[in-house]
């Protein structure tokens, strides 16, 4: 399995906010792989940067302010950093596609469905003007939504979320893309909506054959679709393995934290167990040590003073949290 | 959607009723009539002013004067201007066309300039054209509209003899032919300007800001996505959202079309409703400002009318089925 080309390799990315003059890092030196047709989630809490690691990916950060300050997004061994819009405009859509969180707010309200599902199609098909319609019919169909015929002529007002999230999807595999971005997609819905929609794409992701890089808080979403697991936290990659290494061989203390949040049915607790405190703001985060010593279990009193690497403890399992060797900076053995 | 606009033109009776009882009021709360000041004490005799007043029923108690009035009104019988001794629907009738002209003029003026201004500085906020689009803005916002027009007249009228400095007709040409309508175009171009420029400032930051707005939206962050182009994510995504709030601008320009400019009118001598409205209040001509009241009236409710139905026609979320 893991012996494949990357589809897409994020090396080393620092995404960046400038507020008052100062840039304020959201996401600093993360790297990680997709390969093709794989399923590869992000989980974190609110705020750990996975949406602007994602934002980062299609080029949409805000404009004014946001921007990559350093590392490469190799999709098929070629950086997207450097390209601009009208070249980022080719692969957008095409390629890699992406679906959001609020469905509600996603479409244009003033715009037919019709319209802006055959946008995608007429930005990078050749297919002639009478059979766009059919297409975007055929691919309302596809995503399960069955009055699609007259469908196309409504506005989003008139569909429930739900529905709008599947047009969203429809869009998204409109020109089979090779990797689809989906940031919270359940997030906004119903949890019986929320299971429809996850069950939709790990449908499609069989008939298109694309790979899936799912940005989630819902642990449960990931043990239900995931083949790999980047742990978020802080802006930093603080653990990644294959799924089973995560719920069942957890390393960090907060993936463990997270994974004893999850309330349990068979075992009977007066509390739910939480993690105590937010993540540290973008501008309060702390310039040396590990950014969860604050919140973290089992911290030391070195966790303030020892930066921690993300370091490979086994063979495709990294941490990063000085109590494995591999991510003590003085322990472990030099790396390139 | 054509029993709404029907309820709607319905709701219009009891409301102008109300308006035209307020007006007739307020015209007959003024002090003095249209007697008084025109005709020389020392010269006639006061006893024949009263028994004018009397005939004219202006001793008639307020109701009996208003259900004439009203009665009249119902026949469309304005009355006639007692200073300019003429039907007051055939003064207006003379007077409404230039109005309508000058005003259609600036209209287009102003959609045009601000159209374009405004979608500039929305689309490249915070660059210098957009603040030279601004600073023009500020300026035809505080420069007061009779400056404008006498700087406009001398500028244009006197230094550069490029258009005609009063009136809306060069003298001793005949009616109707192609001649008139040149001399028409012509001398309505100069206050058209003055009047379109000076109002394309809330337009066109109204569009700038709602673009601005709007680019920020979900639905933007989709289309790019998507891997739309630039050009079109503004032109169809964005613009077509910010069409709205101008709609509203859009009813109250309705209601000016027939109303014209008082100050813009009488700066240039330009026989319109606006320069009428103005010398009827001053010769306490009743007749002809409850007239031309009453017009507006009906022009700001019909206004309204036309803009809450182009509201649906822009807006698929607020369409009456």
């Amino acid at each position: 399995m893991s012996n494949r080309e990357p589809l897409l390799e994020i090396k080393n990315l620092h995404t960046g906010f400038d507020i008052d003059g100062k840039t304020y890092h959201a996401v600093k030196d993360v790297s990680f792989d997709v390969k093709p047709k794989e399923v590869v989630c992000v989980v974190g809490e609110s705020g750990c940067g996975k949406s602007v690691m994602s934002l980062s990916i299609m080029d949409l950060l805000p404009k004014h302010n946001g921007k990559i300050d350093k590392g490469q997004i190799l999709y098929k061994g070629k950086d997207l950093v450097p390209l601009n819009t009208k070249e980022m405009n080719k692969i957008r859509g095409k390629d890699i596609s992406m679906i959001f969180q609020e469905p509600m707010t996603a479409l244009n309200p003033v715009l037919t469905i019709g319209f802006q599902m055959d946008e995608v199609l007429v930005n990078h098909t050749k297919i002639p003007k009478e059979e766009i319609r059919k297409k975007s019919v055929s691919l309302l169909n596809q995503v399960g939504i069955s009055r699609a015929e007259q469908i196309v002529h409504e506005y989003p007002h008139q569909l429930s979320g739900g529905m709008r999230q599947r047009v969203m999807i429809a869009m998204a595999i409109a020109c089979q893309p090779q990797l689809l971005i989906a940031d919270e997609p359940t997030t906004a819905l119903d949890v019986t909506v929320q299971a429809q929609i996850l069950e939709l794409i790990g449908k499609i992701q069989d008939e298109v054959g694309m790979a899936v890089l799912l940005i989630t808080h819902d642990l449960g979403v990931v043990a239900e679709m995931a083949d790999r697991v980047v742990v978020m936290y802080a802006g930093q990659v603080v653990e990644q393995s294959n799924v089973d290494n995560i719920f069942y061989n957890p390393k960090h203390p907060y993936t463990k934290s997270l994974l004893s949040s999850i309330p349990r049915m068979e075992e009977e607790v007066e509390v739910l167990n939480t993690i105590k405190g937010i993540v540290p703001s973008l501008k309060n985060m702390p310039e040396a040590g590990c950014r969860f010593v604050d919140r973290c279990p089992e911290a030391m009193p070195e966790c303030r003073k020892i930066t921690p690497r993300l370091g490979e403890t086994e063979k495709d399992h990294s941490v990063r949290c000085i109590l494995y060797d591999a991510s003590h900076p003085d322990k472990a053995e030099v790396q390139s | 959607m054509l029993i709404y606009t029907l309820r709607r033109i319905l709701i219009m009776i009891p409301i102008l009723v109300m308006i035209s009882i307020v007006v007739f009021t307020l015209a007959l709360a003024m002090p003095g009539d249209a007697l008084s000041g025109q005709i020389d004490p020392a010269n006639s005799n006061p006893e024949y002013i009263a028994e004018m007043r009397d005939r004219l029923g202006l001793n008639d108690p307020v109701h009996v004067q208003y259900a004439r009035w009203a009665g009249n009104v119902l026949q469309w019988d304005f009355g006639r201007s007692y200073n300019r001794k003429m039907p007051v629907t055939e003064l207006i009738g003379q007077r409404l066309p230039n109005t309508i002209l000058l005003s259609v003029m600036s209209m287009i003026i102003t959609y045009i300039l601000a159209f374009f201004m405004g979608r500039y500085a929305g689309r490249h906020p915070y660059t210098i054209g957009d603040y030279g689009i601004q600073g023009l803005n500020y300026l035809m916002l505080a420069v007061p509209s009779f400056v404008a027009a006498i700087f406009a007249i001398f500028f244009f009228s006197f230094q550069l003899g490029w258009f005609p400095a009063t009136g809306s007709i060069g003298s001793g040409i005949q009616p109707g032919t192609m001649e008139f309508w040149l001399s028409k175009l012509k001398h309505t171009a100069l206050p058209a300007l003055v009047l379109g420029m000076l109002t394309t400032a809330s337009y066109t930051q109204f569009l700038r800001n709602d673009i601005i707005e709007s680019s920020q939206k979900d639905y933007v962050r989709t289309a790019r996505a998507k891997g739309t182009a630039e050009n079109a994510i503004y032109n169809k995504h964005i613009l077509r959202n910010s069409i709205i709030p101008i709609v509203t601008l859009f009813g109250f320009d309705i209601a000016s079309i027939i109303g014209g400019s008082v100050i813009i009118e009488t700066v240039f001598g330009f026989p319109g409703i606006g320069e009428l409205f103005i010398s009827s209040i001053t010769n306490r001509d009743s007749s002809v400002v409850l007239a031309i009241t009453l017009m507006l009236s009906v022009a700001t409710l019909v206004g309204n009318l036309i803009a809450d139905l182009v509201y649906g026609l822009v807006d698929p979320r607020i369409r009456v089925e």
